[in-house]
């Protein structure tokens, strides 16, 4: 292969290094009014009235719109619309919209909010979902506060329970996070002379936001036309509607182009974060280190509204037991609404919380059996057909085990770990953690998949259209890279088309890490077409060759599209060429509600990490000094951009693991900006080394599965383990600050034990334990004294799930 | 240290009520690439605005108008800082780089080029800044060690690319 395989530049790098990629907020069109929208005041209240004629005179104000100007469906949301574009009687988070400005400046349309009288009237606030799940909290929607409820159901937990040789059950909680792209929302609309509606914006999928526009504001979807500009980050962020809806009403009210642009603690504020999770885990292996029985609780914020809030707690629910062989498998995962801000999709979607759940899990479980942590996890790694939680039978080849294998040769593991002198300095400790991890790629559960691509032969070009948006990951450049190798030409003859939904087909959402796989199997398919359309235009002998071209025996697909590529400016008789295809990925099955049997996915995408340490036992402080990330990505079509996005998620995972955390105090932001809500900075970030490897998918494009989600999903657990390590404490609450490590210390000290001598803290036996025992004994089974092993005496989230 | 924040300098936006008095305006002349410039500027316009809405240089990008995210950077009197915070009447005389003045007469500037070839661009929206704090180190220290371009970044988020991509580039410009 020419192309495909290697670190070709990317295609829109040029106007991103010299500035001129214009983003949304580049976009200055001639007499365009600014909007702002009024934010509630109140995390839950009634609305009982709103008054804006004061703001409405203010001068220079072009609009001032609440609920009654929404012409359509007053609701959105990425899957299930639940969210009002403006809040007509109730009010359900601080970031809700009540009312919308447009004015001539971004001053007064700021100025006129202030005039905008809205009288409330306060309800109870619920911000804890499991304060949410009683039946006496405050309701958040009608329909009550549970969105959804999923269940998978494999074996008998309950009796693997009882034949383990060790159980190990811990409460887990992780943060809410936001995704913290740097280019804060920003759109801007206007009406074209035919009465189509424009809007430009950074979004995820221009299909998906054009059909929600449309919906609200009551025009059929061909009048609205969803133009993508550069999109500055997204990590999930920007699959739900933020500015689309209110400024498309805007233009339409004042028929002049409208623009809208974010503050970052707007940003914060009003859109959606990673779901906060609490998870009680319970484990169960057999002497030999077998895992027989994986039990999970797991309790999702999602927030005010729904967005993709129930696919996401799904998809917690599907991964919630790892890439592992377990015969026995009990999940119970809830999605809740609270009046905290809602929660989406963000990268890795759901398995970030998980993973981070059962690899502390597995860590613990091989702490206790004394086994090493690699060996127990490749033991119980799915390798060839394997069946999933869900029942599910595929064939995940040995990716898992390659990716282990490959981290731990990287990482002299076996050496690091088993280092006598852990001592880095005075009262510093260095220690060293492994996580596994796993995600599907593409949305799978039955939700429709597919892509669409057109390839048009232009003189001297080739271009390409598809909807797949360049988020920053680079996809604009893989999917020209595929064609170019298709179609045996150069990188500088194919012309990516803008997304844009009068111009270019569908091709899903870039997320689920699908975009290369599915677009790219897209893009090959429609070059196929294209050269068998070639061929027909030679065997149909109406193409005119060229003068002096020679016989036309000799000719085939590859010398027309040379010749083609070779011509300047319009010419005669060339009926454009177009190659059209559509893919649609194999079948994948929505879970059983009852037992969650199913095909959860096509395709999955593995990866281990490990993680270097040195801990302050004095003051805490985690250092994080390296990061071996191995990922089996089937094919890198671009090794470079895999490099990129495994060193991105490696440092996405380290802020999750070391310093991220969107605060809410009673659905109030206590973290609102990037001073407040730190992410890593250049000071933060170690050295990471990144293997790339390549078990190819069977579907995927030259075998490619999808890599961007993957990456981010081990770091976490990783990171915890060898703070363990290091210092002798599982803290089981993310992210690992200094305070929580100090704090486990002292409690692990006042319990008169040097943490160093211990790596597992012992808690006695229960007289269930010893009754468990005795009724072995009785049966005649021989046990070695089994040992649950808790860790809730000394854990910060304490208590029961419910409670 | 080449970097300085002025976080200093107190900023607020002043809205012009109805009715009240006009905002007072100033004319100022300063260099803008290498370029005199003369213009009218209000009194509480910042200097990113200036650059984006007034004279129409639109690489210099907002990412937070606090100076938490360094994604406005650019180069005032050979320091890097953010024009967010930065009013626009005080460059008064001042000599400003932006990113436009990196690409000039076509040629790549090798800090440019070495972000394309190291893959140290995912979603853009920093590089520009990134690029100016970068470009702001070389001018003062041609050969960096690793620590002073972590030191000389600090002030950019970037949250694509994990910043290692960033460092060999910058390490790979100065190389040149």
């Amino acid at each position: 292969m020419k192309i495909v395989g290697k670190s070709i530049r990317r295609v829109d790098g040029l106007a991103k290094v010299t500035g001129q990629a214009r983003y949304p907020q580049d976009f200055y069109l001639e007499g365009m009014l600014y909007a702002k929208a009024l934010r509630s005041r109140y995390s839950h209240a009634l609305i009982k009235k709103i008054n804006v004629s004061r703001a409405r005179e203010l001068e220079g104000v072009r609009a001032v719109l609440t609920a009654q100007d929404v012409p359509g469906r007053n609701l959105f949301g990425h899957m299930i619309a639940d969210q009002p574009v403006l809040c007509q009687d109730k009010v359900r988070f601080r970031g809700d919209a009540v009312a919308v400005v447009a004015a001539e400046s971004e001053e007064i349309a700021q100025e006129a909010l202030s005039f905008i009288q809205v009288d409330y009237d306060p309800l109870p606030v619920v911000s804890d979902p499991r304060q949410a799940l009683k039946p006496d909290a405050p309701r958040v929607h009608e329909k009550g506060n549970i969105l959804t409820h999923y269940k998978i159901r494999k074996g008998d937990v309950e009796k693997a329970f009882q034949e383990a040789h060790l159980v190990i059950e811990s409460n887990y909680r992780t943060p809410c996070v936001e995704h913290a792209y740097l280019q804060p929302e920003s759109g801007i609309a206007y009406v074209e002379d035919t009465g189509d509606l424009v809007i430009i914006v950074a979004t995820q999928c221009v299909y998906i936001d054009r059909h929600q526009i449309a919906r609200s504001l009551g025009l059929p979807e061909e009048k609205v036309k969803v133009v993508l500009a550069e999109t500055g980050g997204a990590f999930g962020g920007r699959e739900d509607i933020s500015v689309q809806i209110l400024i498309g009403l805007l233009a339409l009210k004042t028929g002049r182009p409208v623009k809208m642009t974010y503050s970052r603690e707007e940003s914060i504020l009003s859109t959606a974060k990673r779901h906060p999770a609490y998870m009680r885990y319970k484990s169960g292996v057999d002497r030999e280190g077998r895992l027989l029985a994986w039990e999970a609780e797991i309790i999702a914020d999602t927030g005010a509204y729904a967005s993709s809030g129930a696919a996401v707690v799904q998809n917690m629910a599907m991964y919630a037991s790892g890439p592992y062989k377990v015969d026995n498998v009990k999940i119970d995962a809830y999605a809740v609404y609270t009046n905290n801000t809602f929660a989406g999709a963000m990268r890795a979607f759901g398995c970030p919380q998980v993973t981070f759940a059962s690899e502390m899990q597995m860590n613990k479980l091989a702490a206790a059996l004394g086994m090493d942590e690699y060996e127990f996890r490749r033991r119980n790694a799915m390798v060839g057909k394997s069946e999933f939680a869900t029942g599910y039978l595929a064939d995940v080849d040995n990716c898992q085990i390659v990716c282990l294998d490959e981290v731990v040769r990287l990482s002299n593991w076996k050496e690091k770990r088993y280092r006598q002198n852990k001592e880095a300095g005075k009262d510093r400790f260095y220690g060293i953690g492994i996580a596994a991890g796993f995600k599907n790629v593409g949305y799978g559960s039955g939700y429709v998949d597919s892509s669409s691509a057109e390839v048009e032969l232009m003189p001297g070009k080739v271009r390409l259209k598809i909807s797949a948006v360049d988020q920053g990951q680079g996809v604009e450049t893989i999917l020209c890279q595929i064609a170019a190798e298709e179609l045996a030409i150069s990188m500088e003859n194919v012309e990516y088309t803008n997304p844009d939904t009068s111009v270019t087909p569908n091709a899903g959402s870039s997320s689920a890490s699908r975009q290369t796989f599915n677009s790219g199997n897209a893009v090959r398919l429609a070059c196929l077409d294209l050269k068998k359309n070639l061929q027909q235009l030679l065997d149909s002998r109406k193409w005119k060759r060229p003068p002096g071209y020679p016989g036309h025996t000799s000719y085939n697909w590859s010398n027309i599209l040379q010749e083609f590529l070779s011509m300047e400016g319009e010419t005669e008789g060339m009926a454009s060429v177009i190659g059209r295809a559509t893919y649609v990925p194999p079948p994948t099955t929505p879970l059983d509600p009852e037992t969650g049997e199913g095909i959860p996915a096509y395709s999955f995408g593995f990866g281990a990490q490990v993680a270097e340490v040195v801990v302050d036992k004095r003051t805490g402080q985690v250092d994080l000094k390296k990061v071996y990330a191995a990922h089996d990505v089937g094919r890198a079509i671009n090794p470079l951009q895999v490099e990129g996005q495994i060193e991105g998620g490696v440092v996405m995972g380290q802020g999750y693991a070391l310093m991220e955390e969107i605060i809410l105090k009673e659905g109030e932001t206590l973290t609102p900006d990037l001073a407040t809500f730190d992410i890593p900075t250049s000071l933060d970030v170690c050295d990471i080394e990144s293997a790339i490897l390549e078990v190819p998918d069977r579907h995927g494009p030259y075998g490619a599965r999808g890599v961007g989600e993957m990456t981010t999903i081990s770091t976490a657990p990783a990171i915890a383990a060898a703070v363990h390590d290091a210092v002798g404490v599982w803290i089981d609450e993310l992210p690992v600050t200094a305070e929580k490590v100090v704090r486990a210390l002292k409690e692990k000290e006042f319990q008169g034990k040097d943490v160093r001598e211990e790596t597992l803290p012992e808690k006695t036996l229960q007289e269930k334990d010893f009754q468990d025992q005795a009724l072995r004994e009785d049966k005649g089974i021989a046990h070695a004294p089994r040992r649950t092993t808790s860790h809730e005496n000394w854990v910060i989230f304490k208590g029961d799930l419910n409670v | 240290m080449p970097r300085v924040t002025q976080r200093s300098i107190k900023f607020k936006m002043y809205f012009q009520r109805k009715g009240s008095k006009e905002a007072l305006f100033r004319e100022i002349s300063f260099r803008l690439n290498g370029e005199p410039v003369r213009v009218r500027v209000r009194s509480d316009q910042r200097l990113i605005d200036l650059l984006r809405d007034t004279l129409g240089l639109r690489g210099t990008k907002e990412g937070c108008g606090r100076g938490d995210c360094g994604s406005c950077t650019v180069i005032l009197n050979g320091l890097a800082v953010t024009s967010c915070l930065v009013l626009a009447a005080t460059v008064e005389g001042a000599e400003i780089l932006t990113v436009e003045s990196l690409f000039r007469n076509g040629r790549l500037d090798p800090l440019q080029e070495a972000f394309l070839e190291k893959g140290a661009v995912q979603c853009g929206y920093c590089t520009p800044g990134l690029l100016m704090s970068a470009k702001a180190l070389l001018l003062e220290n041609p050969h960096p060690s690793l620590e002073e371009i972590k030191i000389a970044v600090s002030g950019n988020l970037c949250r694509c690319t994990g910043y290692k991509k960033i460092f060999e580039a910058i390490q790979l410009a100065a190389e040149r």
